[in-house]
C-alpha cells in the first residue's frame, strides 16, 4: 500500500545497461516525499546502479524519472544536486586529506549564504556530537563509523530534499549501526525524505516506511515495512529465520 | 645462554656484512667518477688555489662519507625495537668507519698499482697520466699505495667521528666548510660577479687565488659562515626587537618617509639599470675595461623617466648626475648587505609563523597586531626589493641562470595548478609552453607569413588566449582520464605538438626544422629589454602574479573544488562539482602561464625551433614540483633553484651535467621524498594520522564501554 502523499522521486520502468550487460530489469520504485524507502537486495544485485541512475551517472536506456513530477533523467549529477538531491555513497568516501570541518564545508558547496552554511554546520554537529570534538581532524584518519557519519553529515549539507544511501550500514559494528540508524529516523522526522539501499533488511526495516526488494535487477516484492517484516518469503532469505 | 648468544653474532655478521657492502660501494663509486674522467676533470679546478683541488675534495668527500654513512647505518640497525644494544660503542663506530674508508683507500690503491701492471687506455681512455698524477700526488705509485690506503681509513675514522661531536659543533663545522666548497666551486661565478663595478675590488682579490679561493678567503668564509651558524638561532629576537623599537619610537611619518624614500631609490636604480646599454655592462670580468662614465647612463635613466633625452639631460648638470650617481653606488652595497641580512630574517619569520609554537609572549604584547603587520611588510618590502636588485648585484651571466629559473618557475607554478591542485597529471605540458612561444613569434616576427609585426604587449593577450583555448582542446578528450591513462596520453599530446610544429605540413607558417626567426625583444616605453638581466624583470613580474594568482585559488571556491576533485571525482560530482568544468579552467590557466613563458622564452632567444621544445622541458617542470614538495608554492621556488638553477651554474662540466642532476634527484627521492619544503598540509596530515593511531585504542575501548550517541 502506497501512502497518499505525493513522490518527490519516481522510476517508471527503468532497464540499465552496462555495456551489453543487463543490470536493472523493469524497476518501479516509488518515494513518496516524507517516508523513508528502503531498497533490500543481496550483493551485486543492482541496488548502486540504481542509485547510479537517479544521480544520471548511467544512464537508463528504458523508462523515465520523474523529481516532483519532472522527467529527469540523463540530466547531470550536479544539476541533480541543485534540484535538492544529495548522496551517502557506498563505503562512505568521505575526503580523507581534508578535516572534518572542510569536508562539511565541501557538502555546501553549491551554497553561497554564509551564515546559513555555518547554521547548518551547528546543526550538523547537533546531529553527530561526535564529529564536533574531530572538527579538525583529518577525514581519512577517523574510524569506520565516524566516516559514516561525517559522510551523512555531509551530505545534509546541502540542505537536500531528498537523501540517497548506500549501504549505510556497510562494514559498521552493530552498535555503530544502531547509532546511524537512530540518526537517519531523526534526519526523516525533520522533513528529509530518505531513499535508502541496504543488505541489513533487519535494520532497514526497523525504521522504513515502505520497502522493496531487488533480485538480480528486477523487484520481486514490494509492500509497506510492516508487511515484509512479516512475509514469509522475506524472513527467510533476507530476515535471517530458519 | 647459547641462544641469545647465536642471535648477538648473526646481529653481528650482519652489521659486519653490511659496513663491508658501503666500503665496496663506495669504492665503486670512487673508481666510476675517475674512470668516467669527472676526478680529473674536476681536478683541474681548485677550491682553494694552489692547495686542494676540486677533484681530490671529490674523494675525499666520497671517503669521509662511506664512514659517516656506514655509522648512521649501524646506528640505525641498532635501533630497531629488540636489539639489545641500542646505539654502538664509540669505538665500535670509528672501527667501522676505519674498515669503509680502508675499503675505499685499498680500491683506489689496488686501481692505481693496476695501471702500472697493465695499459687500461686503449680500453679506458679516461686513465690518463694527469689523473695518474692527481691520484699519486706525483709520488712513484708504488709508494704511495700505502699512504692511499692509510688516508683512505683515516677519512673514514672522520667520517664516523663526526657523529660523536657534539651538534653544537658539529653543525657550524659541517656548514662552514660546505660553504667553502661551494663557493669554491662556483669560483668563476664568483669572480663574474666581484669584479663588475660596483663591489670593491678588494673583495675579488682577497677572496679569490688563481683557480680557487686564497687561504685568507676560505678562512674568512668558513669563520663567516661559522659565525652566521652560531648567531643564527638569536636572529628572530634580534629581529623582533629590532622592529618593536622601530614600530614603538620611530614617528609614523617618518617610518612612511624612510619606506618612500627606500622605493623611489630603488625604483630609479631599476629603471636607470634596465636604460643602460649592453655595452656599459661588463659581462666578462675582461670586459670591465671598457666603460663609460655613470653620468650619461644616470641622464639616460632619467629621461626615460620623463620621455624627453634631450630636455632633461640638458636640464639636470653633470654636477647633480654624478652625485646622485654616487649615492646609488654607495646605498646599493649597503642596501645589498642590509637586504641579504634581512632576508635571512624574513626567511625565519615565514617559518616561526608556520611552527606558531612561541607566540603566547607576543599574543600578550599589545602591539601584537602592529607588530606582526610591520613584519610582514617588512619582509615583503626587502625580499622584493632583493629581487629587484639582484640583476644589479650579479650582472648578466648570473641573471642568464636567474632568468632561466625564472622561466621554468613560471611553467612550475603553471604545471602546479595542473598537477598539485587539481591532480591531473600532465606530462605534456611542453605543448603549451610552445604553443606560447610559436604564437609569440608568428604574431611579432616580421619574417612570419602573416607579417603582423606586432609588439610584445600586443600580441600577449592574444598569445595566452590562444594558448588557454589550445588547453581546452588539449583537455577536452582526457576528460574522462586519470592517473596513469592521462599522464600517457598527455605525453603523447606533448610529442605531437613538436611534430607539428616540425611538420612540413605546416612548414610554410611554422617554418620547420629552421624554426621562426627575428622575434622582436620586448619594449617598455623606448627601452629595449635585451639581455638577461633586463628580461630578468618581466619573467619575475610574470612569477609574482603566478604565485599570486595561486596563492590566492588555493584557498578559494575553484581550489577547493579541486582539491576535492582530485580526491575523489566521483564524490565530488555528488557535491555539485562540474567536474568537466573545473578540469578543463585548469588545463586552460596552466596553459595560460606556460604560455607566458614561452612568450619571454621567443622573446629571450629570437629565434625559436622546434627542438627545445622536447618531453625534457615537461619532466624539468614536473621534477621542479616533485623535488620542492607537490602543491608546495615555496616548494616550486626553490625547487627551480635546485633543479634548474644548480645544473646551470655548474655549466662548466656540461658533461657530467646529467649525471649530477640525475644524482641529486635520486638522492633527494631517498632522503626527503615528500619534497623538500612539504606542503604544510602534507606535514600536518601525518602529524595528525600519528595522533590518531595513538587516540585510536582509546576510541575503540570507549565505543565497546558502550558510550552511546547522545540525540536530543
Ligand atoms: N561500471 C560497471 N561496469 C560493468 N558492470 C558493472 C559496473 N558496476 C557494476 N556492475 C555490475 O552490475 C551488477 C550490479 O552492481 P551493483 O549495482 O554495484 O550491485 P550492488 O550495489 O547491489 O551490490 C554487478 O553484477 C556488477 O558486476
Ligand atoms: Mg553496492
Amino acid at each position: 500500500m502506497q501512502t497518499d502523499s505525493h513522490p518527490i522521486l519516481e522510476l517508471r520502468n527503468i532497464d540499465t545497461y552496462y555495456g551489453q550487460i543487463q543490470v536493472l530489469r523493469q524497476v518501479n520504485i516509488s518515494m513518496p516525499a516524507g517516508e523513508i524507502t528502503c531498497l533490500l537486495g543481496g550483493n551485486a544485485s543492482g541496488k548502486s546502479t540504481t542509485l547510479r541512475t537517479i544521480l544520471g551517472m548511467v544512464t537508463p536506456s528504458q523508462g523515465s524519472i520523474h523529481f516532483r513530477g519532472e522527467r529527469i533523467e540523463g540530466i547531470s549529477t550536479t544539476e541533480l544536486v541543485k534540484l535538492g538531491v544529495s548522496m551517502v555513497p557506498e563505503n562512505r568516501r568521505i575526503f580523507g586529506r581534508m578535516t572534518v570541518r572542510e569536508n562539511l564545508e565541501m557538502g555546501a558547496f553549491l551554497r553561497k549564504d554564509r551564515k546559513e552554511i555555518e547554521k547548518d554546520i551547528e546543526r550538523v554537529l547537533n546531529l553527530f556530537p561526535r564529529l564536533r570534538e574531530r572538527l579538525k581532524q583529518l577525514g581519512g584518519t577517523m574510524s569506520g563509523g565516524e566516516q559514516q557519519m561525517l559522510a551523512m553529515a555531509r551530505a545534509l549539507m546541502s540542505r537536500p530534499s531528498l537523501l540517497l544511501m548506500d549501504e549505510p550500514s556497510m562494514g559498521l559494528s552493530p552498535l555503530f549501526v544502531q547509532q546511524i540508524f537512530k540518526i537517519i529516523q531523526e534526519i526523516n522526522e525533520q522533513g528529509t525524505t530518505i531513499f535508502m539501499v541496504e543488505q541489513n533488511a533487519n535494520m532497514a526495516l526497523s525504521i522504513a516506511d515502505y520497502g522493496y526488494v531487488l533480485q538480480t535487477g528486477k523487484i520481486v516484492l514490494n509492500d509497506t515495512a510492516q508487511n515484509l517484516r512479516d512475509n514469509k518469503m522475506m524472513r527467510k532469505a533476507y530476515l535471517g529465520e530458519t | 645462554m647459547t641462544d641469545s648468544n647465536t642471535i648477538n653474532t648473526i646481529i653481528e655478521r650482519k652489521h659486519a656484512t653490511k659496513t663491508v657492502l658501503i666500503g665496496i660501494y663506495s669504492g665503486l663509486v670512487t673508481l666510476f667518477v675517475c674512470l668516467i674522467g669527472m676526478v680529473e676533470t674536476f681536478g683541474a679546478r681548485d677550491i682553494i688555489g694552489g692547495i686542494i683541488s676540486m677533484g681530490h675534495t671529490m674523494l675525499i668527500i666520497i671517503a669521509v662519507g662511506s664512514g659517516a654513512v656506514a655509522v648512521k647505518t649501524l646506528r640505525e640497525d641498532m635501533s630497531t625495537p629488540g636489539a639489545t644494544i641500542n646505539k654502538p660503542a664509540f669505538l665500535v663506530e670509528i672501527f667501522v668507519g676505519v674498515t669503509t674508508g680502508l675499503i675505499v683507500g685499498a680500491t683506489l690503491s689496488i686501481f692505481v698499482f693496476a695501471t702500472q701492471l697493465v695499459d687500461m687506455r686503449s680500453v679506458l681512455i679516461n686513465v690518463s697520466p694527469g689523473l695518474l698524477e692527481m691520484l699519486t700526488l706525483q709520488q712513484p705509485a708504488s709508494q704511495v699505495m700505502m699512504t692511499i690506503t692509510v688516508l683512505g681509513s683515516l677519512l673514514g675514522g672522520i667520517g664516523a667521528a663526526i657523529f660523536n661531536i657534539n651538534p653544537r659543533i658539529r653543525l657550524p663545522l659541517v656548514l662552514g666548510l660546505t660553504s667553502v666548497v661551494s663557493l669554491g666551486m662556483l669560483r668563476d661565478m664568483l669572480k663574474i660577479v666581484l669584479s663588475r663595478e660596483g663591489w670593491p675590488s678588494v673583495l675579488l682579490n682577497f677572496l679569490v687565488k688563481n683557480q680557487g679561493l686564497s687561504i685568507a678567503g676560505a678562512t674568512t668564509i668558513f669563520a663567516t659562515t661559522v659565525a652566521l651558524v652560531i648567531i643564527w638561532p638569536h636572529l628572530p629576537k634580534i629581529y623582533d626587537k629590532t622592529v618593536r623599537i622601530i614600530v614603538t619610537y620611530v614617528p609614523k611619518v617618518l617610518q612612511f618617509a624612510v619606506s618612500i624614500i627606500f622605493t623611489i631609490a630603488l625604483t630609479m636604480r631599476v629603471f636607470w639599470f634596465i636604460g643602460i646599454s649592453d655595452k656599459d655592462l661588463p659581462i666578462l670580468p675582461s670586459c670591465q675595461a671598457a666603460d663609460s662614465s655613470p653620468n650619461v647612463d644616470l641622464a639616460k635613466c632619467i629621461s626615460i623617466l620623463s620621455n624627453d633625452v634631450s630636455t632633461t639631460s640638458d636640464l639636470l648638470g653633470t654636477n647633480l648626475a654624478t652625485l646622485v650617481s654616487t649615492i646609488i653606488t654607495v646605498s646599493e652595497i649597503l642596501v645589498g648587505s642590509l637586504i641579504l641580512l634581512c632576508f635571512i630574517f624574513a626567511i625565519w619569520n615565514i617559518r616561526q609563523n608556520a611552527n606558531l609554537t612561541d607566540t603566547k609572549s607576543t599574543l600578550e604584547d599589545p602591539n601584537n597586531a602592529l607588530l606582526i603587520i610591520a613584519k610582514r611588510n617588512i619582509s615583503a618590502f626587502f625580499s622584493v626589493a632583493l629581487l629587484v636588485s639582484l640583476p644589479i648585484l650579479l650582472g648578466v651571466f648570473p641573471s642568464e641562470v636567474l632568468l632561466n629559473v625564472g622561466l621554468y618557475m613560471l611553467m612550475g607554478f603553471g604545471l602546479n595548478i595542473v598537477v598539485g591542485m587539481a591532480g591531473l597529471l600532465d606530462l605534456g605540458y611542453v605543448a603549451f609552453f610552445a604553443v606560447g612561444a610559436y604564437s609569440t613569434a608568428i604574431l611579432t616576427s616580421p619574417r612570419a607569413s602573416i607579417e603582423l609585426g606586432m609588439s610584445f604587449w600586443a600580441a600577449l593577450p592574444i598569445v595566452v588566449l590562444v594558448t588557454g583555448a589550445t588547453g581546452l582542446l588539449v583537455g577536452a578528450p582526457v576528460l574522462r582520464m586519470r592517473g596513469d591513462y592521462l599522464a600517457i596520453v598527455t605525453l603523447g599530446f606533448g610529442e605531437i605538438a613538436r611534430f607539428l610544429f616540425l611538420s612540413d605540413w605546416f612548414k610554410p607558417w611554422l617554418g620547420g626544422a629552421q624554426g621562426i626567426i627575428l622575434i622582436p625583444p620586448v619594449s617598455i616605453g623606448n627601452v629595449q629589454l635585451i639581455g638577461p638581466h633586463k628580461l630578468y624583470y618581466l619573467i619575475i613580474t610574470g612569477c609574482l602574479i603566478a604565485l599570486f594568482i595561486s596563492a590566492r585559488l588555493r584557498g578559494s571556491r575553484v581550489g577547493r573544488a579541486w582539491m576535492a576533485m582530485s580526491e575523489d571525482e566521483k564524490v565530488a560530482e555528488t557535491m555539485g562539482i562540474n567536474t568537466v568544468y573545473y578540469k578543463l579552467l585548469a588545463f586552460g590557466l596552466g596553459a595560460m602561464i606556460a604560455s607566458i613563458s614561452g612568450a619571454v622564452f621567443a622573446a629571450k632567444l629570437g629565434t625559436i625551433f622546434p627542438h627545445s621544445f622536447n618531453v625534457l622541458v615537461s619532466i624539468t617542470a614536473l621534477s621542479l614540483l616533485i623535488v620542492g614538495g607537490i602543491g608546495s608554492l615555496p616548494g616550486i621556488i626553490v625547487g627551480a633553484l635546485v633543479l634548474v638553477g644548480l645544473p646551470e651554474l655548474l655549466r662548466e662540466f656540461t658533461e657530467y651535467r646529467l649525471l649530477i642532476y640525475g644524482a641529486i634527484l635520486i638522492f633527494m627521492m631517498l632522503s626527503r621524498p615528500e619534497g623538500l619544503i612539504p606542503r604544510v598540509r602534507q606535514t600536518r596530515e601525518l602529524d595528525d594520522q600519528e595522533l590518531s593511531q595513538d587516540a585510536w585504542l582509546h576510541d575503540k575501548n570507549e565505543a565497546n564501554n558502550g558510550s552511546s550517541v547522545t540525540v536530543t
